[in-house]
C-alpha cells in the first residue's frame, strides 16, 4: 500500500494497519493528530519544550497500548485522553505559571469586534496570550470544545470530569478568556475606536 | 461549529461561539518539523545495542559452548554404539578444563574491550582504538 493510499484511510483502517506494525500507518496517525495533541499539551503545560516532550510521550504510550483500543469511542477521544492525563500529570510536577484575571472582569470593550479589525496573525497572537493566562484545565477544555469540536460527552470522557462540571468550566473559561482579551486589547481598542 | 453548542451556559460572557470556533482554530500550534520522526524513533523496536558489541558474542558463546559440552556428555552417557566417539571427546575435555579456558578467554576479551573503551574515550573522533590502528 502506497503512502498516498494510506493517507486516504479512515482512523479505524489505519489502526488496523498500526496493529500489524505498518510503519507508514503509524507516521500517518502521528501526522494526522500531532497538531491537536501538541496544542492540547501546550495549553496545559504552557511551555513549548515540555509540551513537545509530553506530546511525544502521549503518542508513544498510545502506540504501545494500541492493542487495548476497542473501537468503543472515537480514536481521537482515546488519544486525547492519554494526552490530557499525561500533560496534567506533568503539569503537577512543573506547575505552569498562570495569571489571575478574575479581578479584571467587566471592562466595557467589545472585544470580538476589536479583534476582528486585526489581522489573523495578530488575532491568533492575542488569543494565544489570553489562553496562556487561563488555568490549564480551562484552556484544555476550550481547545477541545472549540478547536477540535469535541462534544461535551467526549470531553467528559477525555478529562474524567462530569458533563455538568465540563459545562461550568467551559463557561468560566470563556468568561476569563473574554476578560483577558479585554485587558490585552485595551490599548489596541482605544486606538481603533 | 461544535454541534453540542447549546449545551453550555454562556449568557452575557461577551463571546460568540462562531467567533470562538473560527478564531481559536488560528491558535493551533504547529509542533517542530521533526516531531513525527522523533516519535517514530521512540516507537521503532531497536535491536539490542549489545548485539553489535564483542561483549555480546563473548556472553553468547560461553553458555553456547557449555550447553554443547553438556549435550555431548548426555549423548555419550547413553552408550549408543555408533556414537562411541562422543564420550572420547567429552573425556578429552573435562568440564573443569572447559570452564578454565572459557574464563580465560572471557577475561582476556573483557580486558581488551575495557582497554579499547578507555583509550578511545581520549580519541577526538571516538572510534575504537584497535579498529583505528588496523586502518
Amino acid at each position: 500500500m502506497t503512502p498516498t493510499e494510506i493517507s486516504k484511510l479512515s482512523d479505524e483502517e489505519l489502526i488496523t494497519l498500526v496493529v500489524k506494525n505498518h510503519p507508514h500507518a503509524i507516521s500517518h496517525i502521528v501526522d494526522r493528530y500531532k497538531g491537536m495533541v501538541f496544542t492540547l499539551s501546550f495549553r496545559i503545560l504552557k511551555n513549548q519544550l515540555d509540551a513537545e516532550e509530553a506530546a511525544q510521550d502521549s503518542f508513544v504510550k498510545a502506540f504501545h497500548a494500541i492493542k487495548t483500543f476497542r473501537f468503543d469511542c472515537k480514536f481521537s477521544t482515546w488519544l486525547y485522553r492519554i494526552c490530557y492525563n499525561n500533560a496534567i500529570s506533568k503539569a503537577r510536577v512543573y506547575k505552569p505559571v498562570q495569571v489571575d484575571v478574575d479581578s479584571k472582569f467587566d471592562l466595557p470593550v467589545n472585544t470580538p469586534n476589536a479583534l476582528d479589525s486585526l489581522s489573523a496573525k495578530d488575532r491568533a497572537r492575542y488569543l494565544n496570550k489570553a489562553m496562556e493566562t487561563l488555568e490549564s484545565e480551562e484552556s484544555a477544555l476550550l481547545t477541545l470544545y472549540y478547536m477540535d469540536g469535541e462534544s461535551i460527552g467526549d470531553i467528559s470522557a477525555i478529562t474524567n470530569l462530569t458533563e455538568s462540571n465540563v459545562k461550568v468550566k467551559l463557561h468560566r473559561g470563556r468568561k476569563k478568556l473574554y476578560s483577558q482579551l479585554n485587558v490585552l486589547l485595551k490599548e489596541e481598542v482605544s486606538m481603533l475606536l | 461549529m461544535n454541534q453540542d453548542i447549546n449545551n453550555i451556559d454562556k449568557e452575557n460572557d461577551g463571546l460568540q461561539d462562531e467567533w470562538l470556533t473560527k478564531n481559536l482554530n488560528f491558535t493551533q500550534i504547529a509542533p517542530p518539523l521533526d516531531f513525527t520522526q522523533k516519535v517514530m524513533e521512540q516507537i521503532e523496536v531497536k535491536p539490542n545495542p549489545l548485539s553489535d558489541s564483542p561483549i555480546f558474542w563473548i556472553l553468547a558463546a560461553i553458555p553456547g559452548v557449555i550447553i554443547l559440552w553438556l549435550a555431548l556428555y548426555s549423548i555419550g552417557s547413553l552408550n549408543i554404539s555408533y556414537l562411541d566417539f562422543v564420550p572420547k571427546v567429552t573425556n578429552m575435555i573435562s568440564i573443569y578444563a572447559l570452564s578454565k579456558y572459557l574464563l580465560m578467554i572471557t577475561f582476556c576479551g573483557l580486558f581488551f574491550i575495557g582497554m579499547d573503551y578507555f583509550i578511545s574515550k581520549r580519541l577526538s573522533h571516538r572510534e575504537s582504538f584497535f579498529s583505528s590502528l588496523m586502518i
